[in-house]
């Protein structure tokens, strides 16, 4: 299987994802639907070892689509603002990504391929940038981006 | 003997991988229903997470120029080494296993059980690659630490017994038969 479909299943099993919509490659950015979206990293930036292995980088983004809320913070509402809620939801799409990470319960690509690492770049969603859905409600779309770097023993001839 | 010509194609270029190095040692166990100890020769591909690694010959050279300008060189020996760095503490590394054991416990003359194969897999055919097999080698191992990861760099000491041959097949149980 391709890696994009295994990381589509994979990222399906985190609880955040899996209570919404997950779009591949398009999604209009209705409220509450994640987007996955691929990514591809230069060759060059393979890093070949003596015995035909070779670590390479798979990465990808997750936009998570919010509506948001157009109160004032007030001193005594702080923890229930709304936008702030929804921050903190999409927060815990990097804290299972972190988790699985730590825990090295990883993707599964093949018996060829030894994942090493799995991590987020960021440790907060990136806000990036807020627009007005067909309906008239203002949305957030923040965006999460996930890094796998991986062994790929595909080419060696040792056995 | 004729030279085997390179089995790649004109101008090609060798792959990295086709130079192989194997250490090979012997592990003594205890059958699991008891018993006397049995020996087990296991092998191990050398320059796993190696980005770059080569035999050095140190050569031993003298070299006299006469009266008409003429140079004069004796090699004398060869010293051959190989260092394998990084060379990471992973897991399922049972090289690594073994020389973290004997750092362990000081146990310096086990680092000269080795048997070191070098294997050309651009010189002959599937089936029969040509190697070269050296007896009696070192491998020492040089620091250990690191940054994020324990890296346990090792140096590999050729002994320079070496017997010609071919090995049967590019994994751990290969034969290897020496030339006639």
């Amino acid at each position: 299987m391709d890696k994009d479909s295994v990381m589509l299943e994979y990222i399906l099993t985190c609880p955040t994802i899996s209570e919404n919509s997950l779009f591949f490659n398009y999604a209009d950015g209705e409220d509450n639907t994640n987007h996955f979206v691929t990514d591809a990293t230069d060759v060059r930036t393979h890093k070949p070892f003596v015995d035909g292995s070779v670590m390479k980088r798979y990465s990808f983004m997750i936009l998570v689509y919010k509506s948001l809320g157009y109160t004032p913070i007030s001193p005594d509402e702080v923890a229930n603002d709304e936008n702030l809620d929804e921050l903190l939801e999409v927060q815990t799409i990097i804290d299972w990504i972190t988790e699985q990470g730590e825990l090295r319960n990883f993707p599964d690509f093949g018996e060829k391929i030894e994942v090493e690492e799995m991590i987020c770049l960021t440790d907060k969603p990136v806000l990036m940038g807020t627009f007005t859905d067909t309906m008239g409600t203002p949305i957030a779309r923040y965006s999460i981006t996930i890094q796998i770097d991986y062994l790929d023993k595909t080419k060696m001839i040792w056995s | 003997m004729a030279v085997k010509q390179f089995n790649l194609a004109k101008g090609q270029r060798a792959e990295r991988k086709l130079l192989i190095t194997v250490a090979e040692w012997t592990e003594m166990s205890t059958p699991s229903g008891g018993g006397d100890p049995v020996s087990t020769q296991v092998r191990e591909i050398l320059g796993t997470r190696t980005e770059d690694s080569s035999i050095e010959y140190n050569s031993d050279i003298s070299t006299t120029t006469d009266i008409l300008g003429n140079n004069y060189t004796d090699l004398n020996r060869t010293q051959p080494e190989q260092a394998f760095d990084p060379f990471l503490i992973l897991g399922g590394s049972k090289l690594g296993a073994l020389l973290n054991d004997i750092r362990r416990r000081n146990a310096l003359s086990e680092l000269q059980q080795f048997t070191i194969y070098v294997i050309t897999a651009f010189v002959g055919e599937a089936g029969a690659y040509e190697c070269e097999r050296h007896t009696d080698c070192t491998i020492t191992y040089d620091s250990i630490g690191g940054d994020v990861n324990v890296n346990f760099p090792i140096t590999v000491h050729f002994s320079n017994k070496i017997t010609t041959g071919t090995v049967n097949k590019l994994s751990d149980d290969f034969e290897f038969t020496a030339d006639v």
